[in-house]
């Protein structure tokens, strides 16, 4: 740190930096002559997220429950990146996938947006949609659980 | 001003550009970005065609040009104005960038079509964040970019409002277009213009692909408009305002807010204020 106790541009990049790497949303230092508040843009782990939009949107159960037998097997298909969530090709456009629809490996199921990169997320297994975990044009964490598939072949 | 190691200038053909399939290939010089080219008269969208060809699997760098598109499109479905007289062009990558820095080809790519436009017109293009080209705060290259599963191919759209006629650009008050041939007085050749694109996009690409991921930034960095300026990013997670610092490792823009606090920005429309 510089003399003065204030951060310098490097010093906060390295902070950003450290922080970006990190899985964390956010990183507070709070040292004697410095405090700062890194706070990615998409924070929410997909905990924290979902439980969030569970109160905004009472349609979506998702909140973590004791996990009964039938949903201990549903598979989640997780974003590979941070970006927007998006469910159909073009805001005017059908959605990719319904809930209770059936997918196939491959099969295109959102969109995620970052830096004007429109990138198609893929379903990795053949079943059936039980459940849409995130909402239409919002910001995901990397890791986050966007879907849940039923696999078992009742299920499909 | 362009940074060191500029080409040879290419003064292009005379008054008469040689805007063509042909025209493009000749003497290109590069070795993947634009060996093979569809060139089309009439095109929905150069894109949406690119994507199809990825998707079975045709060579890396092939390209898709069309004279006019019929359905062009912007972020979030918006429409994208191109007619005659424009460069609307997809290029089809196969980056082998994992899906968090493959957006890292689109920065690239709005370096290499600044480049272009400074060596073969002379204007001052800066690029927005995250790929936008501007000259005089107006937008003169839009770029839009199409990825497959796991980011295994990439397409990059790119428009150039060349030779646009005035009538023909968006009137947008809140993102102001120009053309090339209204900032100049004059049309652009646009074969001139195209192949120097397509090489500067293959430097910018190997060098990316061949991890360097930072000197691409650092040439992103050399042209960018947005650092060091105050700007608002609307968000899908709402506004955002304050001074834009850098970009990381990722391309995603940080902008530190009055309360200092540093957000990363991933996607969103940012606008500079007048002020500051």
């Amino acid at each position: 740190m510089s003399q003065e106790g204030r951060l310098d541009l490097e010093e906060i990049r390295a902070l950003i930096r450290l922080a970006t790497e990190a899985e964390i949303t956010e990183l507070f230092v709070d040292a004697p002559h410095v405090k700062v508040r890194i706070t990615k843009a998409n924070s929410g782990s997909a905990v924290s997220g979902v439980a969030r939009r569970d109160a905004a949107a009472p349609e979506t159960h998702a909140r973590e429950e004791p996990a009964a037998s039938a949903e201990a097997r549903y598979v989640p298909i997780v974003a590979p990146m941070v970006g927007t969530f998006y469910r159909a090709p073009k805001p005017d456009a059908p959605p990719f996938v319904t809930e209770g629809d059936t997918v196939q490996p491959g099969q295109v199921v959102c969109i995620l947006e970052a830096m004007k990169l429109f990138n198609e997320i893929t379903s990795e297994v053949a079943g059936r949609i039980v459940r849409i975990l995130v909402e239409n044009g919002t910001p995901v964490e990397y890791g986050q659980p966007l879907f849940l598939v039923d696999p078992s072949p009742a299920g499909a | 001003m362009t940074d060191g190691g500029a080409p040879r200038p290419d003064l292009g053909t005379g008054p008469i550009e040689d805007y063509t399939r042909e025209g493009i290939a000749e003497n290109l010089g590069t070795r993947i970005i634009g060996r093979y080219i569809r060139w089309h008269e009439v095109l929905p969208s150069t894109s949406d065609l690119a994507m199809s060809l990825a998707e079975i699997q045709v060579p890396e760098g092939t390209i898709v040009v069309a004279e006019e598109q019929t359905a062009g499109r912007g972020r979030l479905g918006r429409p994208w104005a191109s007619p005659r007289g424009g460069v609307w062009l997809s290029v089809i990558l196969r980056p082998g960038l994992p899906p968090p820095r493959a957006p890292l080809v689109g920065l690239a790519a709005a370096v290499a079509a600044a480049r272009a436009i400074r060596t073969t017109t002379g204007l001052l293009a800066r690029v927005k964040w995250p790929n936008d080209v501007l000259v005089d705060g107006r937008k003169v290259v839009g770029i839009l970019l199409d990825a497959g599963p796991g980011a295994e191919w990439v397409v990059v759209g790119v428009g150039i409002n060349a030779n646009v006629p005035r009538s023909a650009l968006p009137a947008d008050a809140q993102s102001p277009a120009a053309s090339l041939q209204d900032l100049l007085g004059g049309p652009v050749d646009r074969g001139v213009l195209v192949r120097a694109l397509l090489r500067e996009l293959e430097r910018g690409y190997e060098e990316l692909r061949a991890g360097g991921a930072a000197s691409a930034l650092r040439r992103w960095r050399e042209m960018a408009d947005t650092l060091g300026r105050i700007v608002r990013v609307e968000t899908p997670a709402g506004a955002i305002e304050g001074m834009a610092l850098d970009v990381d490792d990722a391309g995603a823009l940080l902008v530190r807010r009055r309360d200092g606090e540093v957000h990363r920005v991933i996607a969103g429309d940012v606008k500079v204020r007048a002020v500051g």
